[in-house]
């Protein structure tokens, strides 16, 4: 193996003013110049690095120092944002390494109608993360006092005397509980499709409770949207209703980005083998 | 009313790390991270987020982040 091999953060097709000399200041180390290598009106980003640290049984090793790798990824996303200025982004992934210049010509090359494709899909958008977490009590009282399938129960509880009341407030209790999860889904539902409404294209997954433990609320959902500039305030404002709207009921909707468009970056065929073959 | 102890920062982080990870252009190549490497690395930084914040890493977070604007619920 050589002594360098290529970083690969990104394939981009430059807007029409770029003059080809504003590259982004980060790099994921701090010596590794980010340099482009164009192809048939693609262009890689991507920095030398020494082999010697990226080579992948000596990677995997300074990845387990955590601060190390924590450095890294954040190179990576500062490159990624500084593309986002000035080009449509098909963002790789972390620690994406090719061999050498001639690996990244033939995998232009190899799969540029793919990238191609990819790149007209995410043109003139940007990615925006959605994430709903609730809070389990605030959420359970707004049930009790609130939620339409409870209507009945409530009723009967205020008509009761207080003594006899008691024991139904138990019970409304754990209805309550009962219902949380369709309180939840309802509301992801609810936003997932007004925000998706303005998005080119949209992800929605569910977030398993051990990923997020140390929230100190529980997320329960994350969504990512393909929204096009021109609709970036419109979804941002219905964001932001919708934060208003649920948040009464201890259900919290937070947005992160403009990111690169991660979610949607995922080529349309992408069999492992021909990439493999691609970079013999 | 209820408060939200998100803090801005983390949730901006986590999103990255959710999607630089394993999400993205994957290019299938001799030099790519196995699945368990990125386990590790995963692990690894989310312990590291959560620890005691030293000065100095705060400042870099905060120029990391700057260009991730967090329309986060109060």
């Amino acid at each position: 193996m050589s002594a360098e091999v290529l970083y690969f953060y990104a394939i981009t097709r430059p807007h029409s003013g770029w003059d080809g000399t504003q590259l982004p200041q980060a790099s994921i180390l701090p010596a590794a110049p980010v340099a482009t290598l164009a192809h048939n009106g693609l262009l890689a980003v991507v920095s030398a690095v020494p082999a010697a640290l990226f080579e992948p049984s000596v990677l995997a090793e300074r990845l387990r120092d955590a601060e190390w790798a924590r450095e890294r990824v954040l190179g990576h996303h500062q490159v990624l944002s500084e593309l986002l200025v000035h080009h449509t982004v098909l963002p790789c992934a972390f620690c994406t390494l090719l061999d050498d210049a001639a690996s990244v010509r033939d995998l232009l090359l190899a799969r540029a109608p793919v990238f191609e494709a990819a790149l007209d899909e995410v043109g003139g958008a940007h990615e925006w993360g959605v994430k709903i977490s609730y809070e389990r009590v605030a959420l359970a009282e707004w049930v009790s006092r609130e939620a339409p399938e409870l209507a009945a129960l409530r009723e009967v509880v205020a008509k009761m005397a207080p003594g006899a009341a008691y024991l139904y407030r138990k019970k409304m209790h754990q209805a309550a509980e009962q219902h949380l999860p369709t309180a939840v889904e309802a509301c992801i539902a609810t936003v997932h499709a007004t925000l998706a409404s303005y998005a080119r294209a949209a992800h929605s997954a569910p977030v398993p409770p051990q990923q997020v433990s140390d929230y100190d609320q529980q997320v329960a959902w994350s969504g990512a949207y393909l929204v096009a500039v021109e609709q970036r305030a419109s979804f941002i404002d219905a964001v932001q209703q919708a934060m208003e709207a649920y948040a009464p009921r201890g259900l919290h909707v937070a947005v992160t980005g403009p990111w690169p468009p991660y979610h949607f970056a995922a080529l349309k065929e992408g069999a492992p083998t021909d990439a493999a073959v691609a970079l013999e | 009313m209820p408060q939200s102890h998100w803090n801005d920062r983390d949730v901006s982080l986590l999103e990255l790390l959710d999607r630089a990870l394993d999400k993205g252009v994957i290019v299938w190549g001799d030099l790519t991270l196995s699945v368990a490497d990125v386990d590790l690395l995963y692990v690894g930084v989310r312990l590291l987020l959560t620890s005691v914040e030293t000065a100095e890493r705060t400042k870099r977070m905060s120029a990391a982040t700057a260009e991730l604007p967090s329309y986060t619920a109060s």
